[in-house]
């Protein structure tokens, strides 16, 4: 069996899927010692939390996929059952509390490298030797930028840490910071790994940090925040997004928070920055925030927004809806925010809580969330046990809106039917026709040469070369939306997954039916609908008729067959029920 | 679509109806066979087609600076409460002794001397919210609630006007998420990048069965689905749109020919695309772009004043484009921005969030001149300048003006309308 908890190195370009997470539990690995931020589990006969709800669960193929949709990024089909068999409890305890990977080949966490120069030889260096080093400086930004998004990506489809990973996107649409704004990639990086250490512990203490964190104070102008002349921009977002929600406070409460907040700034060293409390520049006088009134600083800005009922509320809501993807009735929201005020903010607990139940596991919930482009890319990744570059998830996201450390405001991504327009809708179907090799550069030349016939450009540009024809089709290529994503695939020398065609030659699957039943349940995320099933019977009947392939010889694994099973993950990839998990 | 169709089309989902249309349509008997609500005809005096009017809303995302786009240089409390933001006096674009436009908007400045630009000045609501998203809410639906009152106002307005013709790009935004003044659970818009890439490559016969036809297949009915059903309902009816508009937009696109030229933004690539639809007359009626980067809060005047030159040449482009044509010049285009910014700077060279401002509206159907009142400096609302006119009288305005559309069925409530159409 693949061992589940194996991991990739660093820095390694192309995704290694053979290491699969989502794999269950293996005998080499149960009895490890587990370790990270959380306590290790209660020792047998000890009361553990939720153990009683672990027992009230509908435990089946269903509700593993759906744990792992939604706490993680998705399994493959085939590891299902080990975690059916497993039970809740071990699948929990996994992902809250997943082995460490150790020894050669483990994973670390994403290192900013500084600049190879100092800030006294920028200073020193002059004309065009400092418009070098501006030069350098900006490569040096874009590729450790990019190497760091491909890194945690790698990390989301290697499945090393789901539930962490989930965590953290889900903070990083919280706690925003968009690289746009804070220019320096080691800020971004700094405050990814603040985030990511403290997604399942103490949300009090991550929200201590991020007002200390350079990026966050860098993004909300608060280094421009001193005494006598307020910028109130964190002042805002810390209370409307970041801890109490509309309507839980005052316009007078936020110019005293933003009055607190003066003097919290960053000392920057060229490329880095690290946090710096400026006495001279805080405003020291009374202020009375909330109704709490005394000379208050930034920790006490945190403390008295951490005592608001509001509070707990407003992150026991983030926490539901972002994992259950549907609105959370205000009872079920003030039960989870009881038990946040009683843990002292403890995440990980919340989500231990949630996970195990049964209301998690409720009709309404199950396969309704959208996938948000990470999802669908990291899980299709998953899925078709396609070796994708990274860069092409990380690129792909950001096609399709999600584009990681760069959200479109302050308040992040909306989830839900928002990630989906009918042209994200139809672009995530033609990523998905990449993904499998059914659409490509040549794909996107004819589309373009077909473009220019119907535009009459070809009539007025007159007679052609060959070369003059293909340079004018580069140049109507470049608008397609999708043609960057190809020219990613084409540079990596990407080789699109043959999962369906051994899929169907192991089981082997000889009729329609047979087929679609098998692949969709290895490429989608939900159960589909039985009036799909029926449609996708037609469809791969159809596309063997164009391939002349009998279903007899469904099963045989040649390259005919791949190209034909391609195109219907294609078609299945690119339906409504590809969008949901 | 989880229930059997039943020969009421109103009860249906929007697909199933247009299903149902067709079908019926195609039936000899198909008119007898409409019930009363469809049959009726359009609900609006203005019919959809060449002499029909055209909206293009211009959104400004972030809180535009209205004492920066409108300045009002003959205030000295202006340069008193402003020390690094404002202005000189020189720079000024006057319109009269009292204000003039940012000297970004030079274009604009043209269209004003020609009737076409109507100011509308002190723009907001009472009790203003100084957050984005609430005050975004404010505008976008037209009412004080924000998004829990319902759809956003345009896709009120589709609801109102079209529903009998629905077609999904009736609405349409360009460049990518549709602000949700466009949402609408019966209409919803359709939202692009760019007209080139948007199609589905594969087979598009194949593709087309995923959408709503496919409960022609049979339906399942099974209670533990209920949640993935509802949403699968939603997607398939996105297909069906997208599928719809995609040959129709790519074509208006491809074949387009203009002789102007446009900077080379975003946003002036959003306009240009608007102009080759509106120019090909494909039924959309209401266009919508955004541009964002207006939320000034340190080192502003650089900042602000780029965004203006972008915006001025960019609609100097796009207005010069529409002139060429019938369908161009029934076309309005509105500016707005979810709120002003504060009179006095901030610590960093900025000004934070405010309350009013001003919203232009543009085109060959309107009086131009100066509507509304100029907010005083002096007399504020809580550090802001207080609004002079409520923006959803200018909502109003246009509902009835371009589409001849009730605007109290639309925005719930009577507003004074101003004579600038």
């Amino acid at each position: 069996m693949i061992h589940p908890f194996h991991s990739i190195s660093a820095g390694h370009l192309l995704l290694t899927l053979t290491l699969l997470g989502g794999g269950p539990p293996s005998a080499d690995t149960t009895n490890a010692a587990p370790s990270g931020p959380v306590p290790p589990p209660a020792a047998v006969g000890e009361w553990v939390p939720g153990e009683e709800e672990a027992h009230a669960l509908p435990w089946d193929r269903r509700s593993v996929e759906h744990v792992w949709n939604r706490a993680g990024f998705g399994i493959r089909a085939e590891d299902v059952d080990a975690w059916v068999e497993a039970g809740p409890r071990a699948l929990v305890d996994h992902l809250v509390r997943p082995r460490p990977s150790a020894g050669e080949g483990a994973r670390v966490p994403y290192r900013y490298d500084p600049l190879p120069y100092t800030a006294a030889e920028y200073s020193r260096s002059a004309g065009d030797e400092k418009r070098e080093l501006r030069k350098q400086r900006n490569r040096w930004f874009k590729d450790q930028f990019a190497a760091f998004r491909e890194d945690w990506v790698e990390g989301m489809v290697a499945g090393e840490d789901p539930l962490r990973d989930r965590m953290t996107l889900m903070w990083h649409g919280v706690f925003t910071s968009s690289l746009e704004t804070v220019k320096r990639p080691s800020l971004i990086i700094q405050q990814h790994q603040t985030i990511r250490s403290r997604a399942l512990g103490s949300y009090s203490e991550l929200l201590h940090e991020m007002l200390q964190d350079p990026a966050l104070l860098v993004y909300l102008d608060n280094d421009d925040n001193r005494k006598g002349r307020p910028n109130e921009n964190l002042a805002r977002e810390v209370m409307e997004l970041f801890s109490l929600g509309e309507g839980n406070y005052g316009e007078v409460d936020i110019s005293e928070a933003a009055r607190s907040l003066t003097g919290a700034g960053v000392a920057s060293a060229l490329d880095v920055a690290t946090y710096r409390f400026n006495p001279k520049r805080h405003d020291d006088d009374a202020k009375t925030i909330l109704g709490v009134r005394g000379s208050h600083g930034p920790a006490d800005l945190a403390d008295i927004l951490l005592g608001q009922p509001a509070c707990a509320s407003y992150i026991a809501r983030t926490v539901i809806e972002y994992l259950e993807g549907v609105p959370a009735g205000d009872e079920r929201v003030e039960e989870y925010a009881a038990r946040l005020r009683e843990t002292g903010y403890d995440v990980g607990y919340l989500v231990e809580r949630l996970l195990l139940d049964p209301r998690f596991y409720r009709d309404e919930v199950i396969g309704a969330r959208i996938a948000s482009p990470i999802d669908f890319l990291v899980g299709s990744a998953i899925r078709l046990e396609a070796k994708l570059p990274a860069r092409f998830i990380v690129e792909a996201a950001a096609d399709l809106g999600q584009d990681l450390f760069q959200p479109p405001n302050v308040k992040g991504w909306d989830e839900g039917l928002a990630w989906i327009t009918t042209s994200t809708f139809m672009m995530r179907g033609n990523i998905a026709g990449a993904i499998v090799g059914a659409v490509d550069i040549e794909t996107l030349r004819a589309d373009a040469t077909d473009m220019m016939e119907m535009s009459g450009a070809m009539d007025e540009m007159g007679p052609m070369t060959g070369k003059q024809k293909r340079r004018a089709e580069g140049q109507q290529i470049k608008r397609y939306e999708v043609a960057g994503l190809a020219s990613i695939l084409r540079q990596a020398k990407y080789e699109p997954s043959s999962m369906e065609a051994r899929a169907v030659r192991d089981a082997g699957a000889s009729s329609d039916r047979e087929v679609v039943e098998l692949l969709t349940e290895r490429l989608l995320a939900i159960e589909p609908p039985e009036e799909a099933l029926q449609m996708l019977e037609l469809q791969l009947r159809e596309i063997r008729e164009k391939y002349e392939i009998e279903a007899a010889d469904l099963p045989r694994f040649r390259r005919k067959n791949q190209r034909a099973l391609h195109d219907f993950s294609h078609l299945v990839l690119s339906l409504p029920e590809a969008q949901l998990h | 679509m989880l229930g059997v169709p039943e020969a009421h089309p109103m009860n249906l989902h929007k697909s199933d109806r247009r299903s149902f249309l067709r079908a019926a349509a195609a039936s000899a008997a198909g008119a007898a066979f409409l019930p009363q609500a469809l049959a009726s005809g359009a609900r609006c005096q203005l019919l959809p087609g060449e002499t029909g009017k055209n909206l293009v809303l211009v959104q400004l995302s972030g809180g535009n600076d209205g004492l920066a786009t409108v300045i009002p240089h003959g205030d000295d409390e202006l340069r008193r409460r402003r020390r690094t933001t404002v202005h000189k006096a020189s720079e000024v674009l006057k319109l009269d002794d009292y204000r003039g436009l940012n000297p970004g908007l030079r274009s604009l400045r043209g269209r004003f001397d020609e009737g076409q630009l109507a100011i509308v000045e002190g723009c907001g609501y009472p009790d203003a919210i100084r957050s984005h998203f609430k005050s975004y809410e404010v505008w976008h639906t037209g009412h004080r609630a924000g998004r829990i009152s319902g759809d956003g106002w345009v896709g009120r307005l589709a609801a109102t006007c079209w529903a009998d013709e629905p077609r999904p790009d009736r609405v349409v935004h360009f460049g990518g998420k549709a602000p949700y003044s466009l949402f609408s659970r019966e209409q919803p818009p359709v939202a692009l990048a760019s007209p080139t890439g948007y199609r589905w490559f594969g087979d598009e016969d194949a593709y087309a069965q995923g959408g709503a036809a496919i409960c022609e297949h049979g339906m399942e009915r099974d209670p533990r689905h209920v949640g993935r059903d509802d949403a699968l309902q939603r997607l398939r009816a996105t297909l069906d749109d997208a599928r719809e508009s995609s040959g129709r937009i790519r074509g208006a696109a491809a074949t387009y020919r203009t002789e102007v030229e446009y900077p080379k933004t975003r946003l002036s690539a959003g306009l240009r695309d608007v102009a080759a639809l509106v120019n090909a007359r494909s039924g959309t009626q209401v266009f919508s772009v955004a541009d964002r980067g207006y939320d000034t809060h340190s080192r502003q005047r650089q900042a602000h004043d780029r965004k203006m030159q972008d915006l001025g040449d960019g609609l100097g482009a796009f207005l010069e484009d529409l002139d060429r044509s019938e369908a161009g010049r029934n076309t309005v285009v509105l500016v707005f921005s979810e709120f002003g910014r504060r009179v006095a700077e901030n610590g960093s060279s900025g000004h934070d969030h405010g309350k009013a401002g001003p919203m232009f509206v543009l085109g060959h159907s309107v009086k131009g001149g100066l509507y509304g009142a100029h907010p005083s400096l002096t007399q504020l609302d809580a550090g802001d300048l207080a609004f002079t006119t409520d923006f959803r009288s200018v909502y109003a305005t246009l509902i009835g003006g371009l589409f001849g559309a009730d605007p109290a069925q639309v925005l719930g409530a009577d507003y004074p309308l101003l004579p600038l159409i």
